[in-house]
């Protein structure tokens, strides 16, 4: 088949959706489909996101069997055969403030464009598939719809390894206020000792680079919080994960099971995650397979201390949550017989 | 270029009238049919006459082999079967009313699409005003019915998708700005001909006071049905709170009415101790009207709310050499200073008064109006004039054509997800039409 994976675009904003949507493309290839990856910009006003809306519908895809749409407003492109494996809703037209948008006439407008279109869209798609039981659920609750859940296998193939435990938890993942690294690092003011915090990934951009400085220096603890503000490779990052103690991963109502814990997990490692987390408990089963904390610093640092101070509990966890993981039996193979059916 | 007008043609009324004024003159540059809803009898029509039962299927086929089709609307009943037409094969729609509420809802009741029609309000104008449609008239307000009216004419309706627009009020085609494919044309209404024949029961009523009416009266008359929005009520208390008016004025309501509201009048008048100078002559056949209006000294064409796109019969009042009040509003405005006198709704019935003092006053000045707006609709208005403009805008339509095909385009794929009646999205779309097809 010729297939079109339909994802949108915000320039130079390249994340979870972005590797998914180039690993499906390889992975149709792979399985001997033509794929091709079709990103539509998704602009942030309320004017752009009604010309994406336009844009979307006013599109003409020749030469194509099939669509497999992603996201808002990809999965909008008209066609007799579309096929959506929805990432996550356009959750600013649906959800209360701060995820949604304010109470305001202009955004009032494009999200009730939003909600109409998604309406039309998933009641015309062939299938419609979820990422995650999260995105199902929302889907359910906002929509109506019940969405088959396919979820996404990792992006990329790892040797996963685990090492003993060294004494550090770590915090891995773009720097980002949606994934609160800033909490766990403030969780460290009250952590008993013996113990670091280990934070490695790219800042959002040079106010999130400083923001997160500063609270290192005010935590308080800036001799217990080691910070690797840039882009770490595969190699360093299944290193890291393999000698810590446990993986802390604290997304706001993170659409799928966050692909943080899988790794941990794939590396018999515990995580640490919050219960506002949301897709993540998929995987963080408290007491069983990891820790899931109120979302407040001392609550953190109880739970930080808990796995430091019974390794051999935190290592059965980590055996757990591998056996959870291998549970999810994620394939690609198995998402692409399902979205080529 | 062959063309068909689909216009009423029933004997009463004044609209089909009107556009046979038209007809001479553009059959000399069309290839012109008219085609009408059949009915006992029809106006005399200088081109092919084709009746036709009820708007099927076939009549559409033979309308769509036309180059263009010029569907004549207004706010009754003898426009229902017209109406269907002009929504499904895109026309070139010549509007007389400003609303067209109650063809709607007679269309709807007829049709069995309330609910439709009440959907479409409630989507339009927000919650809580489309049951008015479901309301028997007969219980409703009348105020609030032609409020309503004015609020919700319902135009866009009848123009969506058209290839142009025809209208007599610059303030009309204000409205409707931005409903149609195409452009809207800004026609000059004729001035209805005097040998439309009404059932007149008021003939000998009109007999009688014309006998009666004291040589030194002043008689103020408002031509046509007796509605709440000819604002009579506001005229007898004018009339009433002015020594000089009072003693001089008798006022005529010159048309049919309902009886209650008839009744509601008189009981008004006597109540300003104007029961001998007031009269409501019922419907009268156009001998009497010539007659009233030979004797009439003052019009007053006082609507509150404007629901027709012109007014018949102020330009049938200022042929006949007489001065009219006007509010300064609607079309109305558009009169020229010097033909009409203005009042500003607001100013209420001192406005009126002072308005009837200043032509009551002066015998010379009121006479030189009266000329004037003679002379207006004699320079202005004319079966010649209507169809030159008619003929302009049959050209700007058939230029529109094209625009269909885009337009369905359009509307299929936003229909697609249901974005049609997302206004926000359909301006987007519109905006990049016009930008990338400079319809501007």
């Amino acid at each position: 088949m010729k297939l079109l994976v339909a994802n949108n675009a915000a320039p130079f904003v390249r994340g979870g959706a972005e590797l998914l949507a180039d690993r499906l493309v390889l992975e149709l290839r792979r399985a001997g489909h033509e794929a091709e990856v079709m990103r539509l910009p998704l602009g942030n006003t309320p004017e752009q996101i009604l010309e994406s809306i336009v844009a979307a519908s006013l599109m003409d895809v020749v030469n194509v069997d099939r669509v497999i749409g992603l996201k808002f407003p990809a999965y909008l492109i008209p066609h007799p055969d579309v096929v959506i494996w929805l990432v996550h809703q356009f959750r600013q037209a649906y959800d209360p403030p701060p995820v949604g948008w304010p109470q305001d006439p202009s955004f009032d407008r494009a999200a009730s464009a939003v909600r109409v279109a998604d309406r039309h869209a998933f009641a015309s798609t062939n299938r419609l598939y979820a990422i995650s039981p999260m995105v199902a659920d929302r889907l359910q609750r906002s929509n109506g719809l019940t969405a088959a859940v396919l979820m996404t296998p990792p992006h990329s193939d790892q040797e996963y390894r685990t090492r003993t435990a060294e004494d550090f938890i770590v915090a891995l993942g773009r720097i980002s206020d949606g994934k609160r690294q800033r909490l766990a690092i403030q969780a460290m003011r009250y952590a008993r000792p013996g113990y670091r915090l280990v934070v490695a990934g790219p800042p959002d951009n040079p106010a999130m680079l400083d923001q997160v400085r500063r609270e290192i220096d005010e935590s308080g603890a800036g001799d217990r919080v080691e910070f690797i503000p840039r882009f770490i490779t595969e190699d360093e990052k299944l290193d890291l994960i393999s000698r810590c103690i446990g993986s802390v991963y604290l997304p706001v109502d993170e659409d799928s099971y966050g692909y943080v814990c899988y790794e941990a997990a794939m590396s018999s490692k515990p995580s640490v995650t919050a219960t506002d987390s949301g897709g993540t408990l998929t995987l963080v089963d408290h007491g069983r397979t990891g820790l899931v904390s109120e979302p407040e610093p001392r609550a953190l640092a109880a739970a930080f201390d808990e796995l430091s101070r019974n390794r051999d509990r935190a290592r059965q966890m980590g055996e757990n949550a591998r056996a959870a993981a291998l549970g999810l039996d994620l394939s690609w193979s198995r998402v692409v017989e399902e979205l080529t059916r | 270029m062959k063309v068909a007008m689909v216009t009423p043609m029933a004997p009463e009324s004044a609209i089909a009238d009107v556009m046979m004024q038209a007809v001479p003159d553009l059959a000399t540059r069309w290839d012109l049919e008219v085609w009408c809803p059949s009915g006992p009898a029809y106006l005399p029509c200088p081109t092919v006459l084709h009746p036709f039962h009820e708007a099927s299927t076939e009549v559409l086929s033979s309308l769509a082999a036309f180059d263009l089709v010029v569907y004549v609307l207004g706010d009754s009943p003898w426009h229902t079967r017209i109406l269907p037409l002009a929504q499904r094969l895109p026309g070139l729609v010549v509007l007389h009313d400003a609303s067209l509420t109650n063809l709607f809802r007679h269309a709807a009741l007829e049709t069995h699409t309330l609910d439709e029609l009440m959907s479409h309000v409630e989507r339009v104008t927000g919650e809580g005003r489309a049951h008015i449609l479901s309301t028997s008239l007969v219980s409703v307000d009348p105020d609030e019915w032609m409020q309503f009216c004015a609020e919700v004419p319902l135009t866009e309706l009848a123009l969506e998708g058209s290839l142009g627009a025809v209208v007599h009020s610059a303030w009309h085609a204000r409205s409707i700005d931005g409903l149609t494919l195409g452009h809207v044309t800004v026609a000059p209404l004729p001035v209805p001909s005097t040998r439309l024949s009404l059932d007149s029961d008021g003939d000998l009523v009109t007999a009688r006071l014309i006998s009666e009416l004291p040589d030194d009266a002043v008689l103020v008359v408002t031509v046509g049905s007796v509605n709440h929005n000819r604002r009579i009520d506001l005229l007898l208390e004018a009339i009433a709170g002015d020594e000089v008016l009072s003693r001089r004025i008798h006022l005529w309501a010159v048309g049919p009415s309902a009886a209650k509201a008839a009744s509601a009048l008189v009981d008004l008048a006597g109540a300003f101790g104007l029961t001998d100078r007031f009269a409501i002559t019922g419907r009268v056949g156009s001998p009497s009207l010539q007659a009233i209006l030979a004797r009439a000294d003052i019009a007053a064409a006082l609507r509150d709310p404007v629901l027709e796109g012109q007014s018949a019969s102020t330009l049938t009042q200022l042929a006949a050499g007489i001065p009219v009040v006007v509010y300064n509003h609607a079309h109305y405005a558009e009169l020229p200073d010097d033909v009409a006198v203005k009042v500003a709704p607001a100013d209420g019935a001192a406005g009126i008064g002072a308005a009837l003092r200043l032509l009551t006053d002066d015998d010379e000045g009121r006479a030189r109006r009266g000329q004037r707006g003679r002379e207006y609709v004699a320079t202005s208005r004319s079966g010649a004039a209507y169809a030159a403009a008619l003929l302009e805008a049959g050209e700007h339509a058939t230029a529109t054509t094209p625009l269909l095909h885009l337009s369905a385009d359009l509307g299929a794929r936003l229909r697609r997800l249901g974005l049609h009646q997302e206004t926000a999205v359909v301006n987007v779309v519109t905006d990049l039409a016009f930008d990338l097809f400079d319809l501007a």
